[in-house]
């Protein structure tokens, strides 16, 4: 837990040094505990701020939120940009394991965390005339999210700032690429899956059907 | 290899017997109101209950494919037989006091939209003789309304009004196509107004651009928008209804020819068995108190609202049941309330009767609207005894509370109704209040609070201190 703040600590303060120390780490299962528990933590701010947060200005309302898809969207962009930023460096001559792409991202990701609570508990005392004061501060800590994101890839690989731009352009295809996969896997099986599922229905019915 | 087979074989039977059977909800018919925000019906107390069912048969021949149904101020029925190219007038149970046919030299043909002004003077939209006919009383026909002669408009125009509504001023306003025109006493014609904007669609721009000409014919058979019927409220405002719109379905027109009714879209795209549909509204009536009922004819459902544009039910339906429509054709508003509507295809007229529920929220808008919150107020608490989850009457108990400077209380019923942006400002005057009374309060936690965010950010210096250092030597001391 200590190894977690203080790395994390830094990544707000020094990235650089933070992302080194990273590349330095050896103990392969730690780091996979270390992305595992800052992973959760993402998940409950986003559940608390999806609690605490003022009403006008909530994205969401808590009895409408869906638990499952709210883990979805936190971690299907994350694994997704990590596999597309692994595929995509391995292939551009980085130097980073699949390891330390997973714990750098969830290490990019403490701007999330120290804002997110703090943000929604100060908006109770913000109404809609404030709205823009409070999505500043989110557009704010994106920026800072994406910034980190776009070091990591650049310091953990040893990229030049230009091919750097190149790779982080290029896994974000990548990401949308596998999306695309997947939306026409899905579109391709979908009426197999539903023949499937009338068929089932069908058989079902003639069986049970008939006493 | 058998026994494989018989695997596999044993095995899905098997999957398939405890896969679940996935039911197909039941239509269900109940009143509801649609929330803004997620547009899912939450359905209320029944708010109406046919009370009646009129048919007539009059010199052998029963209602025929009737379209046009008209309530004057004494409560006589006027009802368009259209298929027997006829007028008939009744009382409210369904006696027949009057038909009319047109003149012997020109009988009515195809009589459609029907207005009857307050000295009791009918007019009718005779579609089919290209007319409106003006109608004394007594029935006798005074005037004519056609043959406009204008450059305007054009040589192809053909006037075939299906319905009809006349100003207290003398103006007579019909439908034609994406306008509402008008014509004045002299049967000259006075210009469109309302003109439906047609916006840009990215489709049809897709397809103007890459589409031949034979491609373009097949795809675009959709139909242009257009209005569908209009009435006159007692305060000179025009409601309008239009079909092959995605939006503003029902418009309000004020005297200098504006929109004034809330904007965006309206009815249902999907119908009870979830089939997409594009909501088709055929007629809409105004009562005395400014209520707007809308009837959409593919659902057979009446959507009522205030003047606001707030849902206040839903009810209808398409069906063959007592309050179930085959072709609703026309909706009309008596002055208690009760609302009838004309069956084009079942021949008959159903007699809606309110409900105590729906008569209490009607009278609640109507205080309100009248500026007197406190009664408003209490009635709104009537209709939360009978529905606690009725949203309308939380945002009306929120307006009384705000008039009275409750804002915690406000803010507490706009919240239940989902109301934000009332919700937002009560809690600005409240957030005033609190920030007038505590200065001295909140001066200490803005301290407290920065002196922590202070101290915490030394401490996580001193914190990475040792894997800054760590690093840093590493690198050979430099940084």
């Amino acid at each position: 837990m200590m190894k977690i703040l203080s790395t994390g600590l830094a990544t707000l303060m020094h990235p650089i040094v933070s992302f080194e120390s990273i590349l330095e780490d050896k103990g392969k299962w730690q780091s996979y505990m270390e992305t595992a528990v800052l992973l959760l933590l993402v998940i409950l701010s986003r559940i608390g701020s999806i609690y605490w947060t003022h009403a006008p200005l909530a994205s969401i309302r808590p009895d409408r939120a869906n638990l499952i898809v709210e883990i979805a969207k936190i971690l299907v962009p994350f694994f997704t940009w990590g596999m597309a930023y692994y595929g995509v460096t391995s292939i551009m001559d980085g130097e980073t394991t699949l390891c330390e792409v997973l714990v750098s991202s969830a290490y990019s990701l403490t701007p999330y965390l120290i804002f997110t609570i703090p943000m929604s508990l100060l908006s109770n005392v913000m109404s809609t005339s404030e709205a823009g004061v409070y999505s500043f501060v989110f557009t704010f800590m994106w920026v800072w999210i994406v910034f980190l994101y776009f070091l990591s890839l650049k310091e953990m690989n040893d990229y030049t700032f230009g091919k750097a731009i190149g790779v982080f352009l290029l896994v974000l295809c990548t990401m949308i690429l596998i999306w695309a996969i997947a939306v026409l896997f899905y579109v391709l099986t979908n009426n197999l899956w539903s023949f499937l599922k009338d068929l089932q229905l069908e058989l079902r019915l003639l069986w049970l059907g008939r006493k | 290899m058998k026994q494989f087979y018989r695997i596999v074989t044993i095995t899905i039977g098997f999957l398939i017997l405890c896969l679940p059977i996935v039911e197909t909800a039941e239509a269900a018919g109940y009143d509801y109101v649609i929330d803004p925000d997620t547009g899912r019906r939450v359905s209320i107390p029944l708010t109406y209950s046919v009370a009646d069912v009129l048919t007539y048969e009059v010199d052998g021949k029963p209602l025929n494919q009737g379209c046009s149904l008209y309530i004057d101020h004494q409560g006589l029925l006027y009802i368009s037989d259209t298929g027997n190219n006829r007028i008939i007038k009744s009382e409210k149970d369904g006696h027949v006091l009057d038909v009319y046919t047109g003149t012997p030299e020109k009988p009515f043909h195809q009589p459609m939209g029907l207005f009857v002004d307050a000295d009791g003077d009918l007019y009718v939209a005779d579609k089919g003789n290209h007319r409106i006919v003006h109608l004394s009383p007594e029935g006798r026909v005074v005037e004519e309304f056609g043959n406009l002669e204008s450059s305007l408009l054009g040589k192809e125009f053909v006037f075939e009004p299906a319905n009809v509504c006349v100003s207290s001023t003398g103006y007579l306003y019909t439908t034609k196509g994406h306008s509402i025109m008008t014509i004045d006493a002299n049967n000259d014609f006075r210009g469109y107004v309302g003109s439906i904007e047609i916006g840009f669609d990215l489709k049809r721009a897709f397809v103007r651009m890459f589409a031949t000409e034979k491609q373009r014919g097949r795809i675009s058979r959709d139909m242009p928008p257009s209005y569908s019927n209009l009435t006159i409220a007692n305060d000179g405002t025009i409601f309008a209804t239009s079909v092959n719109t995605p939006s503003n379905q029902i418009i309000a027109l004020n005297s200098v020819g504006k929109d004034t009714f809330r904007q965006g879209a309206y009815g249902e795209t999907t119908d009870e068995t979830g089939n997409r549909i594009v909501p088709y509204f055929v007629d809409i009536a105004v009562d005395h108190n400014g209520m707007v009922n809308a009837l959409e004819q593919k659902t057979g459902k009446v959507y009522q609202f205030d003047r606001e544009g707030n849902m206040t039910t839903v009810f209808g339906g398409a069906g063959n049941k007592l309050g179930q429509f085959k072709v609703a054709s026309s909706i009309a508003v008596d002055g208690d309330g009760a609302i009838y509507i004309l069956d084009y295809d079942r021949n008959n007229i159903q007699v809606f009767q309110p409900t105590q529920f729906i008569r209490t929220v009607q009278d609640a808008i109507h205080h309100h609207n009248e500026g007197k919150y406190d009664q408003a107020k209490v009635l709104w608490s009537d209709v939360l005894k009978i529905d606690a989850n009725y949203s309308l009457a939380h945002k009306g108990i929120g307006k009384a509370l705000m008039k009275e400077k409750k804002w915690a209380e406000a803010m507490e019923e706009y919240k239940e109704a989902g109301e934000m942006k009332g919700y937002s400002a009560a809690f600005d005057e409240y957030r005033m209040d609190f920030v007038r009374t505590k200065f001295g309060l909140i001066l200490l936690g803005i301290t407290v609070i920065v002196t922590a965010c202070w101290f915490a950010i030394k401490k996580s210096r001193q914190v990475t201190r040792t894997l800054v250092d760590k690093y840093t030597k590493w690198q050979g001391g430099v940084g």
